[in-house]
């Protein structure tokens, strides 16, 4: 349990919401038990003294009930609105910590996991915390006063009661507790196929183009059937368990009412003929608390497996941490971007990408990256962008550490062209403001139209209203290259690392945009391309050579 | 409450519902016996005879081990039942979404799709498999244990049935409005499930442009957004809670109070009043397991806009019905083809080819050049039928296109886009993705002559190397080369390159245009580029100008 313990302290966020749980859940279970007694005991005493007595007042004990009936309505409301409005806030919160972790950790270095399954955790498998936050934590701490009374009321009638209810309760208890290593394996099993099931559906819509190429879609279909097969198999097993344990559960509770009986049959102790219902009732009544904790229970697993998933990610590596002494040197005027004696390798024991690569990008200077595929190109921008740290050595930025400079202010420094293109949601205008949301419509305008976005040969009838889908989707390649640049162009960065940025383009537009690269300024350029006509606007080219790692660079 | 559409959803799992239903009533059934049962014991208990209470004890003993028995079957009914109509739904539902095609997918939010395929369908189920049963429980049960009490002391049971009726009826006031809210909030979860997707997918970027914060305050704001509606929607819900639980703890103690007073009138035997009080609360269980159900299985209902929309839209192309595959080397014709997209913003179609014509010729390279938003990539849309034109005609060796089925279409025409989908999975399955079956030899070679052979080699597991999804381990070079590889692999007639070679450097790219010449000797090749290097290896070369809106065209091939 202790992944679910780590989840709790978050409650203390909203303590208001969740005091009101607890209080409201006292109020509610009290009022229900408190129902139950005293109609138990109207009723022992009514009976047992048939046709002698009336039944005193009866308005009296109408308002009375109606009273505890009504205690138990707005109690449980109560109860329903805060439990949920703590959890769903809590869930809420939790998934902001998911994607600020997800933002902080993202892109692996080595072992990538599928986005899928990472969205599956801010989604799915916070929401089934739900249950935890808003059905179990007060819950059961207001089962102490529920035994608190049932105890008393027990001793009160016939102390032997608890000689009964007592073992059981531990017994009801006992059961899930001790299925509680299947009931985490097969929570593990469940949420396993769980995970892929979703990343494989992902990759399924995402990649329906190349499925339906290659006439694989009814082949992929019938692996998703095998993977949702496996779900189905996983809860099969946890359903029996499930049944097994709620069958127990009842039980246990028929056990309890057969051992109330039958201490009031075998006349153990003293126990009046009017008091049998109220006994019967009580001891009933004790093993309430036992249900709270056996839910709690019979969920560990899979509640157990939602908290190990989410701290999964809660805990990942930072892959370019914060300082702690953030540098507060000004910037080298003399000095651009600089890979100083760098060394990378994506996994420990794998042969270094880069290994003790120099290279300087003078302020003002447009320097070319070349190299073939896997040469380490990409890479090199990478750490530039600071998406990872070298292993050895150091990139520089006015002779700053990157390791040294507050994201915010590295961001504001270095800009960027990434090869993919990827665009968000939403309009071109958002798109390009994605690194300076506060700039003008006129600066855009300007970006946009030194990125070629604007006029009739952009293609684009609304312009930077057109709206795009999921990762750009419904404009062309080139034109989401434009819009990249666009972006680059509008923070005017001091350093700017464009990652095969003609590649989409046609040799106008590119002509058009090594122009733009051309054009006097101080900003050191760090431009990756295979292309002789892109690295014909640059003033040096620099190439990369795959069989001696970096080292040599030309 | 009962929605039509899933309603025709479970009627597929009727029997088992019927099962699951008849098994919650045994469940409710054994139940009431067994407070019956204790209520004659209690009886017996006051009039001090203890023999019989003993005896009666056996009974109960007896009726608890049955009722535990229904109990664990219920549950292993329950995600029998539940498990195929999931089943189902969701091969149903990937179905539709595959028919629907990659048009309707590019323009998907993914993660909207996904929350309707797992998150809707698992609602679906708790629907099929826990609400409906109850339904029909809730329905019979209560009105027979009412009828009981009556037969026991009918004033109580008056006051009974008055509060039972409140406790089942007073809730489906709200179900309508329940269910709008609920489809809101199932909106606003479909959208919040979207943006996480795809913003995670996106983290890159985020963080070089520095809009990861930003980007997480907005997605706190949804998250904030969805809290409000979910509680929205639950201060209804929660509200019927309240009033069923006065109902059943009212009904309940209203009952016991009446036959009391009648035992103290002596208009009523005492054991009577037992009866009372122990068959009243049965009256209520059924009610309230139903409540617990309708939590349960309102997602489903919820999620029914998701799964209506994907049952109802409409695949941008009607598959074709005649199997029979391009022969090799097919001619490639396109007649005064006019096509336009649909704006994703909703708003008129953007024409993007006016009355296009060119012929490619059979068995040889054909280049299509012209500037970005030529329309250049619409072609290649056209020639893997993603989308089918407005006007005009794509023609193969004579036959339309559109006739063929998609399994003729994929065997006849392949296509490598500029920014192909890897899966993740090893290489080896990513260049076999249109034959498994293949060789390792064949495999080899069709990665050979994608130049891909020797990168493949170097990677650490070689052909085994699992890549990433996406090929994010890849460099966007090495991802083009696979990519062809797998389309070589794939032997088609038709060989379609829209921009596939962008990423590789000059030198590559010539190794891997001659390579496909040799590889693919007898097919077509299409190639769409906007680079000189291409159009020297073409046999003929069509130019389509960049225009304004309407993309004028030069429709004559050059030689």
């Amino acid at each position: 349990m202790t992944a679910v313990m780590r989840l709790l302290p978050i409650i203390a966020e909203r303590r208001g919401a969740f005091l009101g749980t607890v209080l409201a859940s006292l109020g509610a279970q009290l009022a229900v038990l408190g129902l139950a007694l005293l109609l138990a005991h109207l009723t022992g005493t009514v009976s047992a003294a048939a046709g002698e007595g009336p039944l005193g007042e009866p308005a009296l004990w109408a308002a009375g009930l109606t009273g505890l009936a009504l205690t138990a309505a707005v109690c449980t409301w109560l109860e329903a609105h805060c439990s949920h409005d703590l959890a769903y806030s809590l869930i809420g919160m939790l998934r902001g910590r998911v994607f600020d972790a997800l933002r902080r950790s993202v892109p692996d270095r080595a072992d990538a996991r599928r986005s899928g399954d990472l969205g599956a955790v801010a989604m799915a498998d916070a929401e089934s915390l739900e249950w935890l936050y808003a059905h179990t934590i007060a819950q059961t701490l207001t089962a102490g006063a529920v035994l608190t009374v049932t105890t008393a009321v027990s001793l009160l009638v016939n102390p032997a009661l608890l000689l009964v209810w007592v073992p059981l309760l531990a017994a009801a208890v006992a059961i899930p507790w001790t299925m509680s290593g299947i009931s985490a394996r097969q929570a593990r099993r469940l949420s396993d196929h769980r995970a892929a099931l979703r990343a494989d559906l992902v990759e399924t819509v995402q990649g329906l183009r190349e499925l339906a190429a290659a006439d694989a879609v009814d082949r992929r279909r019938a692996h998703l059937a095998d993977v949702a097969r496996a779900v189905r198999g996983a809860e099969r097993a946890a359903a029996s368990r499930v049944g097994a344990e709620r069958a127990l559960g009842d039980l246990t509770l028929s056990a309890t009412a057969i051992g109330a009986l039958g201490v009031a049959a075998a006349g153990v102790g003293a126990l009046p003929a009017s008091a049998v219902p109220l006994a019967f009732t009580v001891a009933v009544a004790a093993l309430g608390p036992a249900a709270q904790l056996t839910d709690l229970l019979r969920n560990a697993g899979a509640l157990r497996e939602a908290a190990r998933r989410i701290l999964a990610v809660l805990d990942r590596p930072l892959t370019a941490p914060e300082p702690d002494v953030p540098s507060r040197a000004g910037l080298d005027p003399s000095e651009g971007l600089r890979f100083a004696d760098v060394t990378f390798r994506y996994a420990p024991g794998e042969p270094p990408v880069l290994d003790g690569f120099d290279m300087h990008v003078a302020p003002g200077e447009t320097v070319a990256l070349m190299g073939p595929s896997g040469s380490g190109k990409s890479t090199s921008a990478r750490l530039a962008l600071r998406l990872w740290d070298p292993d050895a050595g150091s990139v520089r930025v006015g002779g700053i550490d990157l390791r040294d400079l507050p994201d915010a202010r590295l961001r504001a420094l270095v800009g960027a062209v990434p090869q993919d293109a990827r665009l968000v949601s939403g309009t071109l205008a958002d798109n390009i403001r994605l690194a300076a949301p506060d700039a003008s419509d006129d600066a855009v305008r300007r970006a946009a139209a030194d990125a070629g976005l604007l006029g009739p040969a952009a293609g684009l009838p609304d312009g930077l209203a057109t709206v795009v889908g999921d990762g750009g989707a419904g404009i062309s390649g080139g034109q989401r290259a434009r819009v990249s640049i666009a972006r680059a162009l509008l923070t005017d960065p001091r350093v700017l690392v464009l990652d095969e940025p003609t590649a989409s383009l046609d040799p106008d537009a590119e002509a058009a945009f090594g122009e733009l690269l051309a054009r006097p300024s101080r900003r050191a350029t760090l431009v990756i391309t295979h292309r002789p006509g892109t690295a014909a606007f640059c003033d040096r080219i620099v190439e990369l050579d795959p069989d001696a790692p970096a080292a040599r660079a030309r | 409450m009962i929605h039509r559409t899933l309603l025709r959803m479970a009627a597929r799992s009727a029997g088992g519902i019927a099962g699951l239903a008849g098994l919650s009533l045994a469940v409710t059934v054994l139940f009431a016996a067994q407070a019956f049962a204790v209520a004659l014991i209690l009886a017996a208990l006051i009039r001090g005879d203890a023999e019989a209470a003993l005896r009666g004890l056996l009974g109960v003993a007896g009726i608890a081990a049955a009722r535990a028995a229904a109990v664990w079957w219920r549950e292993v009914l329950a995600a029998e039942v539940g498990g195929a109509a999931k089943a189902r739904l969701r091969d149903d539902l990937v179905a539709r979404v595959t028919r629907l095609g990659p048009a309707w997918t590019g323009r998907a939010r993914t993660g909207r799709v996904i929350a309707t395929v797992v998150d809707g369908v698992e609602g679906v189920e708790a629907y099929v498999s826990r609400y409906l049963p109850q339904l029909a429980v809730a329905a019979v049960a209560p009105p027979a244990l009412v009828a009981a009490v009556a037969a026991v002391h009918a004033p109580s049971a008056a006051v009974l049935a008055v509060a039972v009726a409140a406790a089942l009826v007073l809730p489906r006031l709200w179900d309508a409005r329940l269910l709008d809210s609920g489809r809101r909030r199932w909106g606003r979860f479909e959208r919040l499930a979207a943006d996480y997707l795809e913003l995670t997918q996106a983290i890159p970027l985020l963080r070089i442009t520095g809009a990861g914060g930003r980007t997480a305050a907005h997605l706190r704001e949804r998250s904030r957004a969805l809290t409000a509606e979910t509680m929205a929607q639950l201060r209804f819900s929660l509200a019927e809670s309240g009033v069923s639980t006065f109902a059943a703890h009212a009904g309940i103690a209203g009952a016991v109070l009446t036959a009391l007073a009648a035992v103290s009138a002596g208009d009523l035997p005492a054991e009577r009043a037992l009866l009372v009080l122990l068959l009243a609360r049965e009256c209520f269980r059924p009610v309230a397991e139903l409540s617990g159900a309708w939590h349960a299985g309102y997602q489903g209902l919820a999620a029914v806009d998701g799964l209506e929309e994907l049952r109802t839209a409409r695949p941008a192309v009607v598959p074709g019905t005649d199997p029979v595959p391009a022969g090799p080397g097919p001619e490639i014709e396109f007649r005064g083809v006019r096509f336009g997209y649909p704006a994703m913003s909703g708003g008129p179609r953007r024409p993007a080819l006016d009355g296009l014509s060119f012929r490619a010729r059979g068995g040889a390279t054909t280049a299509i050049v012209g500037p970005s938003g030529s329309g250049k990539s619409t072609i290649a849309g056209l020639l893997e039928r993603r989308h089918d034109p407005d006007d005009g005609d794509v023609r193969i060796g004579g036959r339309p296109l559109a006739a063929l089925t998609p399994a003729a279409l994929a065997a006849s025409v392949q296509l490598v886009a500029q920014d192909p989908f890897l899966f993740s999975g090893t290489v080896r399955a990513n260049i076999a993705l249109a034959r498994p079956d293949a060789s390792d030899g064949q495999v080899r070679a069709a990665a050979r002559a994608a130049d891909a052979d020797a990168f493949i080699t170097r990677l650490p597991g070689g052909y085994d190397t699992v890549l990433d999804e996406h090929g994010a381990n890849l460099s966007g070079g090495q991802r083009q080369r696979i990519a062809i590889a797998r389309a070589l692999l794939a032997e088609p007639a038709v060989l379609v390159l829209d921009e596939a070679t962008s990423a590789l450097d000059a030198g590559t790219e010539r190794r891997v245009l001659r390579g496909i010449r040799a590889h693919a000797a007898g097919a077509t090749r299409i190639v769409i580029a906007h680079r000189a290097s291409v159009v020297d290896e073409a046999d003929a070369v069509v130019r389509i100008d960049a225009g304004a809106a309407a993309g004028p065209l030069d429709r004559e091939p050059v030689p």
